[in-house]
């Protein structure tokens, strides 16, 4: 018979068993709740017909409307109308645009993932927040909802170290390294069905912009829309400079947080390739992906980078691009405006 | 019974003990009768936490989860239940009610977990085994704690751990020419991380999700079985970790056009693009 190498697991902590078991019993008992509310024969929601006074609606209070970062809000039923419980969110930050980063709180006391953070307060419905459930929301939505809160200047500092845990894979500081939840790695772990919920009912709500997952870091960037943007630059450069013949520096420019790296991009003087270059934080020539390979959406390896550099010709139609590691293991990354 | 007049009452008045005695009685009343019926179905008809329920301790709790700060602003859940009217159809009473009946069951679920039967003293279900199989999934079959938590890899085992990876995608090679259609459709759906019980999932395949779940589970326990097979003298531990790492390349083979040439890869990777 063949033999295997040895091997040494480090056991989960106990910490991390405790959490996950908790939160199955969580999780069994809202199924067994929704199943009761499902049950037409137990006669739960009632229906008795009366006649509604429309007056009763002037006695809810208004919306605050003037909408900022740290705020925690619940969000109104005409914002999130399918909605089967209160959503309460935080207000993580903000962009350039206006858009809000808002996370919202779990509907469990128990941190499910990695990404949920137990915030320490003792009110029911903020007791964790699902940072991975993170998006980009509209002031428009945002301001049907109520003020309820602020996170303080610990919890908002903490919710953003979670924040770049999830998002950017940067270290969790040990003192919140056991405040998350632990790690999801089986396909059938039934946190993978309540994540799709979630996700599901946040997404639903006509303000969600996009995932910041997405917009932030995603797996996979536009080979059209590099050799777009590097030909507005080329033009631009060309209009200040009178040059003609082609601006050398213009490039895009992408981080790969992972290996603290970042890739620049530009358009071969063929105009035929896009050529990656891989550097460091200082701007140096870095051999860190080295071995990782460039695949199209559909897996096709397009390039292996070697050297600190990768060449793909500009085929039609255009590909999304993703780093890829020999292991197989995808890399994230994210436009960047430095080095 | 409860009407429109008792909750706007309690609504004006803020806490139940500012309100008169008949929206008192009757509101307390609908919070307890939603309350014993939350309690007979989750933990049954002799629990003993029905036997101890006052009506007054019931609204408390519903009361509690509902203010989230000691000021009228920060009681905005009632507000939620009101506003309500706003978006849903049918009567004033039921749509307040239902309203109140889910702040109700968040509460419920959380009485039972903090206060109620697992938290009574000597009552309480010992610590799992990571043997233990784990309950609450449509999905879970038979999954114990420990797939959920196998522990981490020790990092100075990285040359060992290349070789379970090597050994993995070997057998997986091996065993993916076997595979049925429907089978590498739901492996490359885990793969995704796309529940079985997605709706569109059953779309897609025209199967339901009891099928698919029995599917991947399958396929887990056919690997499971080779890889017994073929190293049974190696430790449960050894053997484990390369039925993952075998089952893991599966996953990425299903996902991979070369191995899977279907249509409904497109459909999965849609729906990924849709749910995220």
């Amino acid at each position: 018979m063949p033999k295997l190498p040895s091997i040494h697991l480090v056991e989960a902590p106990a910490w991390q068993r405790d959490r996950l078991r908790s939160w199955i019993e969580e999780w069994t008992l809202d199924l067994a709740l929704r199943g009761a509310l499902g049950e037409p024969a137990n006669d739960l929601l009632a229906p008795v017909k009366t006649m509604f006074p429309d007056p009763a609606l002037d006695l809810v209070r208004p919306y605050d409307e003037q909408v900022e970062v740290h705020q925690i809000r619940l969000l109104g039923p005409t914002v999130a109308p399918d909605s089967d419980r209160p959503i309460c969110v935080a207000i993580l930050g903000d962009t350039p645009d206006k858009l809000f980063l808002t996370a919202p709180f779990s509907r469990f006391g128990i941190p499910a993932t990695p990404g949920e953070w137990l915030t320490g307060r003792d009110t029911r419905a903020l007791r964790v927040l699902s940072i991975w459930n993170t998006r980009l929301f509209d002031s428009n939505y945002l301001r049907e909802s109520w003020l309820i809160g602020e996170l303080t200047e610990a919890e908002s500092a903490a919710a953003w170290e979670v924040f770049g845990f999830q998002m950017a894979a940067q270290p969790l500081p040990s003192t919140l390294a056991s405040q998350v939840g632990p790690p999801v790695v089986h396909p059938r772990d039934p946190r993978l069905r309540y994540q799709a919920e979630e996700a599901a009912l946040f997404a639903a709500i006509g303000a969600a912009v996009e995932t910041v997952s997405r917009n932030i870091l995603t797996e996979f960037v536009s080979l059209r829309t590099i050799r777009e943007s590097i030909a507005e630059q080329e033009l631009d450069l060309a209009a200040d400079t009178g040059d003609t013949g082609g601006a050398p520096f213009a490039r895009e420019i992408f981080e790969v947080p992972a290996y603290s790296v970042f890739v620049r991009a530009y358009l071969a003087s063929d105009a035929e390739h896009i050529v990656f270059v891989v550097h460091d934080s200082g701007g140096d020539p870095s051999e860190a992906l080295d071995g990782t390979n460039i695949v199209a959406e559909d897996g096709r390896i397009l390039a292996s980078i070697q050297k600190g550099g990768a060449s793909i010709p500009l085929s039609t139609p255009l590909p999304e691009v993703g780093l890829r590691l020999a292991s197989g293991e995808s890399l994230l990354w994210r436009k960047s405006t430095g080095s | 019974m409860a009407t429109v007049d008792h909750w706007s009452e309690w609504k004006k008045q803020c806490a139940i003990a500012l309100c008169g005695d008949e929206a008192r009685h009757n509101l307390e009343l609908f919070a307890w009768q939603r309350w014993t019926r939350f309690l007979e179905i989750t933990l049954g008809y002799d629990a003993p936490e029905l036997r101890e329920l006052r009506r007054s301790d019931v609204w408390h709790q519903f009361e509690t989860w509902c203010c989230v700060g000691p000021t009228a602003a920060e009681k905005s859940h009632k507000d939620w239940i009101f506003k309500r009217l706003e978006t849903h159809s049918g009567s004033g009473l039921d749509i307040i009610q239902s309203g109140a009946t889910l702040v109700l069951r968040d509460a419920v679920r959380d009485f039972i977990r903090h206060e109620g039967r697992t938290r009574l003293p000597g009552t309480r279900s010992p610590e799992k085994s990571l043997d233990e199989p784990v309950a609450g999934s449509e999905e879970g079959g038979n999954l114990t704690y420990g797939d959920l938590l196998p522990g981490e890899l020790d990092t100075a085992s990285m040359v060992s751990i290349r070789e379970y990876q090597r050994l993995g995608e070997e057998e997986a090679l091996k065993l993916s020419a076997d595979l049925r259609e429907r089978e590498r459709l739901v492996l490359a759906a885990s793969a995704l991380g796309i529940p079985m019980s997605h709706p569109r999932l059953e779309q897609i395949t025209r199967k339901k999700k009891s099928v698919l779940s029995a599917a991947l589970q399958s396929v887990e326990a056919r690997v499971t079985r080779h890889i017994d097979k073929k190293y049974g003298d190696e430790k449960e531990g050894s053997r484990r970790i390369l039925s993952a790492a075998t089952l893991q390349r599966l996953r990425n083979l299903s996902c991979d056009p070369k191995n899977s040439p279907e249509t409904w890869r497109d459909e999965l990777f849609k729906l990924l693009s849709m749910s995220s």
